[in-house]
C-alpha cells in the first residue's frame, strides 16, 4: 500500500487561492492522491485484488442522529460492508481509531470541550481523509447556543439550578474535560469532505462514501445537500 | 420616454425598455439573476450584492437591480468571476451572524438557505464569531429574530413604501447595524400597526409568524386565493391551510390591495377564540338544546307562516357574500314581505358616484376624507391615503371627532366648512374623494358638484354595503311592532343596539357563527359560516366583484347560509 511519510504537509500542503468553501475548489493534489489509492477500477492498485477500504467513525458532542442516518443506510450500507471495512465507531464501540491508521475518517458532533479537541485531533493525524458529517461537525450546530451565554452561568444553569435536581454541585474532578467555546470540526483540524444535514440523508452519506470508493471527490448538490 | 433598448445578457440578444434595469430586463427575456433584497413591490436597494453582474468595460462588477440599461451593454451574469464573487459575498452574509438551519423555522423556504444550495455551499469558509444578537418578541403577533437578518431592507421599504408608516429603520452602521423601530423602541411598543406587510416580504427566518411557525412548509400547505371579510376595503388574500386548519393570512400581490393587509384581515381573524356554534340549537326549558336542520327550520317557518308578514322583522349584516343578501331579501321581502333592513349603514341614501381605485388614488394631488376615520377601521384606505401623501398629494379633513387621520392631514375643517374643502379640491388636478357613514345628506348635495372631476371613494361601514346599497337595504331597526325577528349576524359581533332590540321580541332567529350575548335570548339558532368557510363573491372598494373561496371543508353538519335560506323558503 502507498506510504505517505509526511501527511500533513502532502495533504494541507500550501494552498495559496483563497477556499471558497466549495468542493469544487479543492485543490488538485486530493484528487490525484485519492485515484492512486483506490485506482480507478475494481481490481484496485496492481492488478491485486481489491482490499477494503478501512473507515473510523468518532464523534464529539454529538446526539447520534447522524450515526442512526448511516445505521439508516440499511441494505446499502451491507453492500458498501464488501468494499469498506468498519474499525472503531460508536457503533461497534472501540474508543480509539486504529494505530496504523485509516483511510477514512468520519467525526460528527461539534467541538465542545477539551476531551473533543484530543478526539478530533487523534482522527486527524490517523485518517487520511477526514469527513465532517452533519451540521454540528460541519458548522457547529445546536451546541453553539451556549456559545451565547457564560460559561459558568451555563454550568450553574445545568447542575444546580435545573428544576430537577437537589443540592447540585459543579462537577470539578481533575479527571473531567474542561468545556470550550463550540465550535465546527473545521475550526480545530483541516477537513476534506464535508456533509451537512441535520442529520445528512443516508443518500447523501452513502453518495459521499462511494464516491470517494470510486476514487472522485464528492459534490453535493440537490437532495444531498440540506442543511436541516 | 417608451425607448427601445438593444443589450446583450450572456450572448443573447435582448430588447429592453429605457429606464429599466438589468434585472428587469433580464426577468422579461427569462433569464434568471439571482437577489436577496430586491422585491417586485419595492424600489430596489442593491444592499445584498448577489445580482452583481459583469458589464463590460466597468471596473467593477455591478448590481443588476439598480443599474440601469443602456444601448449595446454587454453583460454576463453567470461567468466565472461572477460566481465566485457570489459565492464569496453568500459566505460573508453566513460569517456575519448567527444562521443555524436545523432550528429556524424558515428553513425549507429561506431565500438565502436557497442561494447556498444552487451554489453548492457545503461549509463555512469564515469562522463565525458567535456575536451576542437579540431576538424581539414584544410583538402580540409577531417576531424578530436578528440572528437571521441579513439587513436586505426589505421591511423598512414596506414598512415605508407599502404600508406608509415609516416605523422601521436603522440603527449604527457597520457590523453593528440593527433593524429598529422608531427611536430604537421596542418594536411591540413602537408606532408599529401590525400590519404584517414586513413579515410578508422577509426572505429569511429573520420575521417569524407566531401563530404558523414550524406547521408547514410551501409543499406541505394549500394556498386559497380569497378575499377578506372584515371591512369593506375587500381586500385580496391568499389563505394558508394544512389538513383544513388554517395556519396564516397573506396579501395577494395582484389584488387591488397589492399584498397589504392590516392586523384585522392577517392576524386577528386566526386568534378568534369565541365559542362556536356547531349545531341547529332550539329553546326548549329554557335552554338550548341541540336540533337537526330539519326540526329547527321545521319550527322557524312554522313561526314565519303564523306570524302576519309586517310582524315580521328581518336583518342581515352587510358581512356577507351576494348570494347570501340577495337570497335573504328574495325570501323575507319577497315570499314573506317582512320589514327587511341591514344592521349597519349602506350609504345608500347619499347619491354619491362609487368606484374610485386604490392605485389611481396613490397618484392623487388632493384627498379629501369626509365623515370616515379610514385609519380605524379600513386601515388599507388609510395606507393608501397615507402613501399619496407621501409623494405629495394633499390631504384634508372634514370632521368634528377624534380621527386618525387628523395627524397626517393637511388641513382640517369642520364639518359646517365643508364647502371651503370642497374649493380646495376643485383646483386640483386629480382629486378624490372619500366618503364614509359620517357624511349627512347635506354634505352629499355639497360633494355633487366634484362629480365630474373627483374619484369617490365609498368607505362603507361593513364588508359588502355595496351590495346591500344596490339592493336598496335600509339600515335601521326600525321600532315598528315586530312579533319575531330573524337577525343574520354571520361571525359580526352583535352592536348593543341589536342586543337590546333582540331583547324585547316575542320569537327570536338567530343565524350566527359564535355564542354570545345575543343567543342568550334567542330562540332559534342557526350555526353560520366562517370567513374561511364561504363560497360566493362580494364588491369591494372599488365596486369590483371579487370571489371569496372556501379555504377549509365546512365542519359535519353545517350549510352555507343562503342553502339555508332557500330550504327556509321551500316549506313555506
Amino acid at each position: 500500500m502507498f506510504k505517505i511519510r509526511n501527511l500533513k504537509i502532502f495533504l494541507f500542503g500550501s494552498f495559496e487561492h483563497l477556499d471558497f468553501g466549495f468542493v469544487s475548489d479543492f485543490d488538485i493534489r486530493i484528487s490525484d492522491f485519492l485515484n492512486n489509492l483506490f485506482g480507478s477500477g475494481n481490481n484496485g492498485i496492481g492488478g491485486k485484488p481489491m482490499t477494503k477500504v478501512k473507515v473510523a467513525m468518532d464523534w464529539l458532542a454529538a446526539c447520534a442522529g447522524c450515526e442512526m442516518s448511516v445505521l439508516d443506510m440499511d441494505e446499502k450500507l451491507v453492500e458498501l460492508l464488501d468494499r469498506i471495512e468498519l474499525t472503531s465507531t460508536p457503533i461497534t464501540d472501540l474508543k480509539h481509531p486504529p494505530k496504523e491508521g485509516v483511510t477514512v475518517g468520519i467525526v460528527s458532533g461539534t467541538v465542545n470541550n477539551t476531551t473533543n479537541l484530543e478526539v478530533v485531533k487523534e482522527m486527524r493525524e490517523r485518517c487520511k481523509i477526514l469527513i465532517a458529517m452533519g451540521d454540528c461537525a460541519v458548522f457547529g450546530g445546536i451546541m453553539t447556543m451556549r456559545n451565547f451565554f457564560d460559561m459558568n452561568e451555563a454550568l450553574k444553569r445545568a447542575y444546580i439550578e435545573t428544576e430537577s435536581t437537589v443540592e447540585g454541585i459543579l462537577p470539578s474532578s481533575e479527571e473531567l474535560c474542561k468545556p470550550i467555546k463550540a465550535c465546527p470540526v473545521n475550526n480545530v483540524v483541516k477537513v476534506d469532505v464535508y456533509l451537512p444535514g441535520c442529520p445528512p440523508s443516508p443518500e447523501a452519506i452513502h453518495y459521499v462514501l462511494s464516491e470517494l470508493l470510486e476514487g472522485r471527490i464528492p459534490v453535493l448538490s440537490g437532495e444531498n445537500l440540506k442543511y436541516d | 420616454m417608451d425607448k427601445m433598448i438593444n443589450l446583450k445578457i450572456n450572448g443573447r440578444q435582448i430588447r429592453a425598455h429605457s429606464g429599466q434595469t438589468i434585472l428587469e430586463a433580464a426577468k422579461t427575456a427569462g433569464i434568471d439573476i439571482p437577489s436577496l433584497c430586491h422585491h417586485p413591490a419595492i424600489t430596489p436597494h442593491g444592499a445584498c450584492r448577489i445580482c452583481l453582474v459583469e458589464i463590460e468595460r466597468q471596473r467593477a462588477l455591478q448590481p443588476a437591480c439598480t443599474f440601469p440599461v443602456s444601448e449595446g451593454m454587454k453583460v454576463e451574469t453567470e461567468s466565472p468571476k461572477v460566481v465566485e464573487e457570489r459565492k464569496f459575498v453568500l459566505q460573508v452574509l453566513f460569517s456575519e451572524r448567527n444562521h443555524y438551519c436545523m432550528f429556524c423555522e424558515m428553513s425549507g423556504d429561506c431565500e438565502l438557505q436557497a442561494l447556498a444550495y444552487r451554489y453548492g455551499m457545503d461549509h463555512w469558509t469564515y469562522q463565525n464569531s458567535y456575536p451576542k444578537i437579540p431576538v424581539d418578541g414584544t410583538r402580540k403577533y409577531f417576531i424578530m429574530d436578528h440572528n437571521r437578518c441579513i439587513l436586505c431592507r426589505r421591511c423598512i421599504r414596506a414598512c415605508s413604501e407599502l404600508a406608509a408608516n415609516n416605523t422601521l429603520g436603522v440603527k449604527f452602521r457597520g457590523a453593528k447595524t440593527m433593524i429598529s423601530a422608531d427611536m430604537d423602541s421596542p418594536f411591540g411598543e413602537s408606532t408599529c400597526v401590525a400590519c404584517g406587510t414586513c413579515l410578508q416580504v422577509c426572505p429569511t427566518g429573520a420575521l417569524i409568524d407566531r401563530k404558523s411557525a414550524y406547521t408547514g412548509r410551501e409543499t406541505q400547505v394549500e394556498r386559497t386565493k380569497s378575499v377578506c371579510m372584515f371591512c369593506s376595503v375587500g381586500c385580496g388574500t391568499e389563505i394558508i391551510t394544512r389538513s383544513g386548519r388554517v395556519l396564516r393570512v397573506e396579501g395577494e400581490w395582484e389584488e387591488h390591495n397589492k399584498g397589504v393587509l392590516c392586523v384585522a384581515g392577517r392576524f386577528e381573524p386566526v386568534y378568534d377564540n369565541r365559542e362556536r356554534i356547531r349545531t341547529p340549537l332550539l329553546r326548549k326549558n329554557g335552554e338550548l338544546v341541540p336540533a337537526s336542520w330539519d326540526e329547527a327550520l321545521d319550527i322557524v317557518s312554522d313561526k314565519l307562516k303564523s306570524t302576519k308578514g309586517n310582524k315580521i322583522g328581518a336583518w342581515t349584516t352587510s358581512k356577507t357574500l351576494n348570494l347570501t343578501m340577495s337570497e335573504f331579501v328574495a325570501v323575507f321581502q319577497g315570499k314573506i314581505g317582512a320589514h327587511v333592513g341591514v344592521l349597519e349603514p349602506t350609504l345608500s341614501e347619499l347619491e354619491l358616484p362609487v368606484g374610485g381605485s386604490l392605485s389611481e388614488l396613490v397618484s392623487s394631488d388632493c384627498i379629501l376624507v369626509v365623515g370616515a376615520d379610514p385609519l380605524s377601521d379600513h386601515r388599507v384606505l388609510g395606507y393608501h391615503i397615507k402613501r399619496a401623501r407621501m409623494k405629495g398629494a394633499q390631504v384634508i379633513l372634514v370632521s368634528e371627532n377624534c380621527n386618525e387621520m387628523g395627524r397626517f392631514a393637511h388641513k382640517k375643517f369642520a364639518p359646517e366648512d365643508l364647502v371651503r374643502a370642497i374649493k380646495i379640491c376643485q383646483n386640483s388636478a386629480s382629486p378624490f374623494v372619500v366618503y364614509g357613514d359620517g357624511t349627512t345628506q347635506k354634505d352629499a348635495e355639497k360633494l355633487v358638484v366634484l362629480k365630474r372631476k373627483a374619484q369617490f371613494i365609498p368607505v362603507f361601514p361593513a364588508t359588502n354595503g355595496y351590495h346591500a346599497k344596490v339592493l336598496g337595504l335600509q339600515y335601521g331597526l326600525n321600532n315598528h311592532q315586530i312579533e319575531m325577528i330573524y337577525f343574520l349576524m354571520e361571525d359580526a359581533a352583535p352592536k348593543d343596539e341589536w342586543i337590546k332590540r333582540a331583547q324585547n321580541v316575542k320569537f327570536l332567529v338567530v343565524h350566527t357563527s359564535y355564542h354570545g350575548p345575543i343567543t342568550e335570548t334567542a330562540d332559534v339558532v342557526l350555526p353560520s359560516l366562517l370567513w374561511y368557510e364561504q363560497e360566493g363573491s362580494l364588491y369591494n372598494l372599488e365596486g369590483k366583484k371579487v370571489a371569496v373561496r372556501k379555504a377549509a371543508p365546512l365542519p359535519e353538519g353545517l350549510i352555507p347560509e343562503n342553502e339555508v335560506l332557500t330550504q327556509l323558503a321551500a316549506r313555506l
